[in-house]
């Protein structure tokens, strides 16, 4: 296992072997460090031209482990600040994972001003899978197409604590697991996703669905809140594997008709939600859904003029996840107290 | 943060000198005019494509730039109904059986506009 540097600001030899000698490109980070090293990153690297970096030479191995990225701090201290690639409006993806690239471990990086009209901030090169990489503390916005995903699916991977806004949608991806995230104030949908877990995530504020469902996903414990479609819709394929929709807080769709849940006659189980204030209705095209129930009674809740939306705020960036119950009967027990990065 | 792109509906008001942060402003033709008439605006971080602002307005590390859509591939948009083979086509596959052509997809892609 060896230790790697990137500074763009950085002087010195530029061969990555300490913060003075560090890399001035993440791309010889990427092209150099092997499985079991740690590379850590910061400050901000400004794309000069539309040359996306590629993600597409080693993986991580289960003997050695992850190849990882950390973001730190100017001190070379990791407290959470992120490595920002800017990619300055330039017509190309920001990081581009490789299909067949495997266990890579990104944490605390930024993508943003991915410029066109298809490109992505974290993305892969085609449809396939890139199995066990890690998103931890990501950020990707105002990027012209997806903050994460797009033609090529991110797949079979984890994001925790990461966020996607002002994109032209959020999430895509197939085999994932998105727990603790943020998707939220971009143009189209929140998350499409397809054969994931969705967990203590926050979707809100999004220009289209919230949450498109395609083939079997499981949404727990997840706030989606005052999209303009619906906040979650289903889609075909799910009628052997039912979605499973639990402890969710789903309100505020107030467009003419948007609806809450959208079953779309799919194969659906949902128990503990909470919908309030959702215009369309709060489940529609529900010829196929269970009701959880405990003791005869629905677990679900409805319309209980509640207005808690289950963040705290929308418009000053200080949104958490933090807000305690009062009591047991009280819908705000449909989440997990977590704080989440919405920036 | 707000958004208020053009999937939302209206634009928010604002007054002079106002400084908007991470706002999502986006329409949905290129060159649309907004906030006309008022004075001094900041756009901080925000995304603006197709939005033309006022001329003394300061933009911070926006995103604003200008896209065609193509009606085919955002037909609930509110776009102007397009021909199949329109504008945004960037490469056309045909399907021949026997000499005979019996299907044409077309794939299509938005357009980056000056």
């Amino acid at each position: 296992m060896a230790l790697h540097y990137v500074d763009p600001a950085a002087g010195g030899d530029n061969d990555g072997s300490s913060w003075i000698n560090a890399w001035t490109n993440i791309q010889s980070a990427f092209d150099d460090c092997v499985a079991g090293d740690i590379c850590y990153c910061r400050g901000t690297q400004t794309f000069a031209d539309a040359t996306q970096i590629d993600i597409d030479t080693n993986s991580g191995t289960n003997a050695e482990g992850h190849i990882k990225f950390i973001g730190c701090n100017a001190s070379g201290n990791v407290d959470g600040t992120r490595f920002v690639l800017d990619v300055n409006s330039k017509d190309c993806h920001g990081l581009v994972l490789a299909n067949g690239v495997d266990m890579v471990w990104l944490e605390n990086i930024e993508v943003k001003n991915c410029g066109g009209t298809v490109k992505d901030g974290f993305t892969k090169t085609d449809t396939g899978s890139s199995q066990g990489c890690v998103f931890i503390n990501c950020s990707s916005h105002n990027n012209s197409r997806y903050g994460f995903g797009g033609a090529g699916y991110i797949s079979q991977d984890f994001y925790i604590r990461c966020t996607a806004y002002l994109n032209s949608a959020g999430f895509s991806s197939a085999g994932t697991r998105l727990i603790f995230c943020s998707s939220h104030d971009n143009t189209g949908i929140g998350i499409s996703f397809s054969s994931g877990l969705i967990y203590g995530c926050i979707v809100y504020g999004n220009g289209d669905d919230g949450i498109y469902s395609n083939l079997s996903n499981v949404i727990l414990n997840t706030v989606i809140d005052s999209n303009t479609d619906n906040g979650i819709e289903l889609v075909s394929g799910t009628s052997l594997f039912p979605a499973l929709i639990l402890g969710c807080r789903i309100t505020n769709h107030s467009g003419a008709g948007d609806i809450g849940l959208n079953a779309a006659s799919e194969n659906l189980i949902t128990g503990w939600c909470y919908f309030e204030d959702n215009d369309g209705d709060n489940i529609q095209n529900a010829t196929l859904h269970t009701q959880i129930q405990v003791n005869g009674s629905n677990t679900n809740m409805e319309d209980l003029a509640n207005t808690n939306e289950g963040y705290v705020s929308k418009t000053d960036g200080s949104e958490d996840y933090t807000t305690a119950y009062t009591d047991a009967g009280d819908p705000d027990l449909r989440r997990t107290a977590i704080t989440i990065p919405v920036v | 943060m707000q958004n208020y792109c053009y999937k939302k509906g209206v634009l928010p008001s604002v007054s002079n000198g106002a400084v908007l942060d991470r706002y999502n402003l986006e329409q949905l033709n290129p060159h649309t005019k907004i906030f006309e008439g008022v004075t001094g605006l900041v756009f901080r971080n925000c995304r603006l494509i197709n939005c033309d602002l006022p001329a003394d307005a300061v933009k911070e590390s926006c995103t604003n730039y200008h896209v065609e859509r193509c009606y085919h591939l955002h037909p609930d948009d509110g776009l102007t109904p397009e021909v199949d083979n329109c504008p945004h086509v960037v490469e056309v596959d045909t399907i021949t059986i026997d000499g005979q052509v019996v299907d044409t997809v077309y794939h299509r892609q938005d357009k980056v506009v000056a």
